[in-house]
């Protein structure tokens, strides 16, 4: 496969490699391989990395000589052969989109003269990717949502938007971590926990995971959140390595 | 064991800073000059990175219930021990039932306390620096306990160094950010000519830096951002990212700081003038 990606320096240890300026499947398949053997071959010599739509952050190590090592990384991503497979879990989110949670499901319902049930049926019917986790901790940045239901953000954001609270802003669909201000349109709430400092990894998600939506009653929302609470909730995930 | 009788303005617990999550989106904080935190480590003979205290234009009163080292660097807030002036930038000998208070400092925004040894506390993802929500156990609240580490090495240092914090000093040097060559021309050389001043809207995740020109750029892609960088939105403003950055951004990177800028411009106050220059 040949390589179209630029390489710029981005401050005195650090630099980006960046693809074409879109938001494509092709872009995310590039950032995620590429950042993927970079972790695999260079784990000593780099402090982290940190993928994005487009555009692939490498932080370096402070005795290590930025220029020198940008050279060696051309050299290795002019010969890699990047795969195509990037996912490696479906993971299961449980949803309750009551109207106690789903603050801006009526108003959605208005906007788009359509049913507060065909809302809920378009959002949980598509599978969506983890493009990369960014913005605030544990922020998964999905791609795939319906454009019948796509919304602007609220003009005035809300002060407190709960940890679980899953929104709308533009054509993109997501969740809240942890309790924010936020601008996104509320239309339901996950009794999950997205991001737990008890964790080694305390991000629920990756950027190699895919995530359904899946509705659940008032009831279950309460079942599941107190085993949430007692570690006891099993995650449904399905493994997509071979 | 260190007692704080007053927390004072944000005042935080403080390292180098929690690497390796910016991936899942954890900013990465840490002290906020780190050649201020650096040297106070230093002047104690402490491990390179040991936590200290943070203190921000109003520092704390702490309550000392064992003898130990501090040394106070960064802005020179006027510390009092039991009532008597220490210096600044030096190992100091603190006795067992003492009272540290401090006035604010005439200049510079950001005061570090080093305890010989450091702080024992349980990090969370790997770091003892505050950052809200993720790791509140590291703002310091009244009342609050903190335990003084063993010290292992002897040593430390009476040597008497310098501050770095030039008052009068505005440059701040800067790379060319991965946008800057979006920008008009015109745009461009503004930039790098002219006076800025830093605004009231500043804090830990970044500095907001005023200016009376007409810049402008347009949204990107969300794409990786860090401390020290220098976004300019579509509507004109101009904001440096600090060490609580978030990790990722969409507003146009103008300017990428050197690592020693991000130390020089975190000690500049509201209204106080900046000007970039561009290093090669």
């Amino acid at each position: 496969m040949s390589y179209h990606a630029e390489i710029k320096p981005f401050g005195e240890n650090a630099f980006l490699i960046e693809w074409s300026n879109e938001i494509s499947d092709y872009n995310h398949t590039q950032v995620t391989a590429t950042n993927k053997i970079i972790i695999e071959q260079f784990n000593d010599k780099i402090i982290e990395t940190t993928p994005s739509y487009q555009s692939l952050a490498i932080y370096l190590k402070k005795n290590i000589n930025t220029s020198l090592f940008i050279q060696k990384i051309s050299e290795l991503l002019n010969k890699a052969c990047l795969s195509e497979k990037v996912y490696s879990r479906e993971v299961h989110i449980p949803v309750c989109y009551d109207k106690e949670f789903g603050l801006d499901l009526e108003r959605l319902s208005e906007i788009h003269n359509l049913s507060i049930k065909s809302i809920i049926a378009h959002h949980t019917k598509r599978i969506y990717p983890v493009y990369f986790i960014g913005f605030l901790p544990g922020f998964p940045y999905l791609e795939g949502l319906n454009p019948m239901i796509s919304t602007p953000r609220k003009e005035k954001p809300r002060s407190i938007v709960r940890a679980g609270s899953v929104g709308i802003a533009g054509d993109q669909t997501g969740v809240y971590p942890l309790d924010s201000p936020g601008g996104w349109n509320i239309i339901g709430r996950s009794p999950i926990s997205f991001f737990d400092i008890k964790k080694d990894s305390p991000s629920l998600l990756k950027a190699r995971d895919q995530i359904k939506f899946f509705e659940i009653s008032r009831e279950e929302f309460d079942t599941i959140k107190r085993e949430v609470e007692n570690d006891s909730y099993q995650l449904k995930t399905f493994s997509k390595d071979d | 064991m260190i007692e704080v009788i007053k927390q004072g303005l944000r005042s935080s617990l403080q390292d180098e800073g929690r690497f390796g999550y910016r991936d899942q989106g954890v900013p990465l904080s840490g002290a906020m000059d780190h050649y201020a935190f650096h040297l106070g480590n230093h002047l104690l003979g402490n491990e390179k990175g040991t936590v200290v205290i943070e203190m921000m234009l109003q520092g704390p009163e702490l309550y000392f219930t064992k003898s130990t080292y501090i040394a106070i660097t960064g802005a020179p807030f006027e510390a009092r021990l039991n009532g008597k002036a220490i210096p600044h930038l030096s190992r100091v000998f603190v006795p067992a039932g003492s009272n540290l208070k401090f006035k604010p400092p005439k200049y510079g925004v950001f005061g570090y306390i080093a305890v010989q040894g450091g702080i024992k506390m349980k990090p969370i993802l790997n770091s003892l620096s505050y950052y809200p929500k993720v790791a509140d156990d590291f703002l310091l609240s009244k009342g609050q306990k903190l335990e003084i580490k063993q010290h292992s090495k002897k040593g430390g240092s009476n040597a008497k160094v310098g501050s770095q914090l030039e008052n009068s000093d505005k440059t701040i040097d800067v790379y060319p950010g991965p946008e800057f060559h979006l920008l008009s021309r015109e745009n461009q050389k503004d930039l790098t000519v002219a006076n800025f001043k830093i605004g009231l809207n500043s804090s830990r995740m970044g500095y907001e830096i005023k200016h009376t020109m007409q810049l402008q750029a347009k949204e990107i892609i969300t794409s990786p951002v860090q401390p020290g960088t220098v976004q300019l939105t579509p509507s004109g403003n101009l904001i440096c990212l600090m060490r609580d950055a978030q990790t990722t951004g969409g507003y146009a990177r103008v300017f990428q700081l050197s690592e020693n800028a991000i130390n020089k411009i975190s000690q500049k106050r509201n209204g106080e003038e900046i000007k970039f220059k561009i290093c090669e």
